[in-house]
């Protein structure tokens, strides 16, 4: 999400968001680090607490993929903050791109051992996946790396399609204390799209609100599948 | 001469112990290989040595180690034990090569220091070798995710691997910090995988 802000439009919109929310510059940065450390420090946490808790679940190994997600993504978080401490400027293309994008792969693989693949796509998923496709490119012609967009807009799609097949599968008897892990996973997917639409202030708030959602996905996904 | 050597050894041992001898082999090659796959992306990329170290060297020897324990997985479906102790063989013959390396062409001029970032970036790559066979331990219970489960593997190893070279690439405290973080993850891991069998 370190994405260079090179659309003018965009800027001013954000500028005057911050003034209205009475932000400094200065604010930002404080508050970005601070939600980041919060960040890192929760998932990991939680990380090996779900892979301890994993044994007591009826699918251990969905929930460790998805404590190795969460994992995978603060260490990215973790090299992302260090080298903006080290260096003084922001990584453009590094390996918290690769963390960050890698930890989508640990989420779809636990949606697809909770039980996806074996019932039908309703069309609602290719909805999600096609409105985060199109989101992607639009922002991806506006400003950034376009290959990098690119890689980052595949497996968010894959995983919108997952949790919108996880929705419908929800319906069955079986699967329905999994409806709010995939309705958390839809919010956090949201979250992110609007993390990369925004700037300033309103990216930390977005940022603060996707990192409930990561949360409240490992609780929901430790109750649904909790014995 | 060591490599000569450990490939003379090679035919007189037997099974348990000539697979050690073959990924240790194998680590030694992706090490070598690997140093020249840097080289070049450095000269393409026209970026400083410690740039590379930081964005490009993670990327190039992760996936270099990956690749034969993704071979010995995918073709030989071997054991649990059998793929981690092959984890084990890829990551300590590339740490021990590359710390050969590192000691001769250092020199004996500031030889403490040497061997203190002998042995952090030997623990380092030893751990992520082991992380990469733990992970996949556990891709092999699921044969159908192999595909995306090695590439968040890699990404986590990747991304460990630099976190390491980022804080050994800057002067002062940061490098210290740097070189006792191989060591205090592999206390904690140890640690928790204990925990967890104990659980």
């Amino acid at each position: 999400m370190n994405l260079a802000l090179d659309c003018n439009i965009l800027y001013v919109i954000f500028t005057k968001t911050n003034i209205i929310l009475k932000g400094s510059v200065i604010d930002f940065f404080v508050l970005e680090t601070v939600v980041t450390v919060i960040q890192i420090i929760s998932f990991f946490t939680l990380g090996f607490w779900l892979v301890i808790k994993s044994k007591d679940t009826k699918n251990p190994i969905a929930v460790c993929f998805l404590a190795m997600r969460i994992m995978c993504f603060a260490l990215g978080s973790l090299y992302y903050e260090l080298f903006y401490l080290l260096k003084k400027a922001p990584p453009y293309v590094s390996a918290a791109d690769v963390a960050w994008i890698g930890s989508f792969y640990f989420i779809i693989a636990s949606c697809y051992l909770l039980g996806i693949k074996s019932h039908k796509t309703p069309f609602y998923a290719y909805f999600f996946a096609g409105a985060i496709v199109v989101v992607m490119l639009i922002i991806s012609l506006l400003y950034g790396h376009f290959i990098l967009n690119l890689l980052w807009a595949i497996p968010m799609a894959v995983l919108a399609k997952c949790a919108g097949e996880g929705v419908y599968i929800s319906k069955n008897e079986e699967y329905k204390r999994l409806l709010p892990f995939f309705i958390s996973i839809i919010m956090s997917l949201f979250y992110e799209l609007m993390m990369f639409l925004s700037w300033g202030m309103v990216y930390v708030i977005f940022d603060a609100l996707w990192t409930v959602g990561i949360i409240s996905t490992v609780l929901t996904l430790y109750k649904g599948v909790g014995d | 001469m060591y490599y000569y050597a450990l490939i003379v050894a090679f035919p007189s041992v037997k099974s348990e112990s000539r697979r050690f001898l073959g990924f240790l082999i194998s680590g030694i090659c992706v090490c070598l290989l690997s140093a020249y796959t840097n080289s070049f992306f450095m000269a393409v990329s026209g970026l400083s040595y410690d740039d590379t170290a930081v964005f490009i060297t993670p990327v190039c020897e992760e996936i270099l180690k990956l690749l034969p324990l993704l071979f010995y997985f995918l073709v030989f479906e071997p054991s649990p034990d059998s793929l981690f102790s092959s984890a084990v063989a890829v990551g300590v013959g590339f740490a021990t090569f590359e710390n050969c390396c590192y000691l001769l062409s250092s020199g004996a001029g500031n030889i403490s220091f040497v061997l203190i970032r002998g042995l952090s970036a030997g623990v380092m790559h030893t751990i992520c070798a082991l992380a990469a066979g733990y992970g996949l331990i556990y891709i092999s219970k699921v044969k159908q995710m192999a595909a995306i489960g090695a590439l968040g593997i890699l990404a986590l190893t990747v991304t460990y691997h630099a976190v390491f070279n980022l804080l050994v690439s800057v002067e002062g405290i940061t490098r210290y910090v740097g070189f006792a973080l191989p060591l205090a993850t592999a206390l904690c891991w140890f640690a928790f995988i204990k925990k967890i069998k104990v659980s």
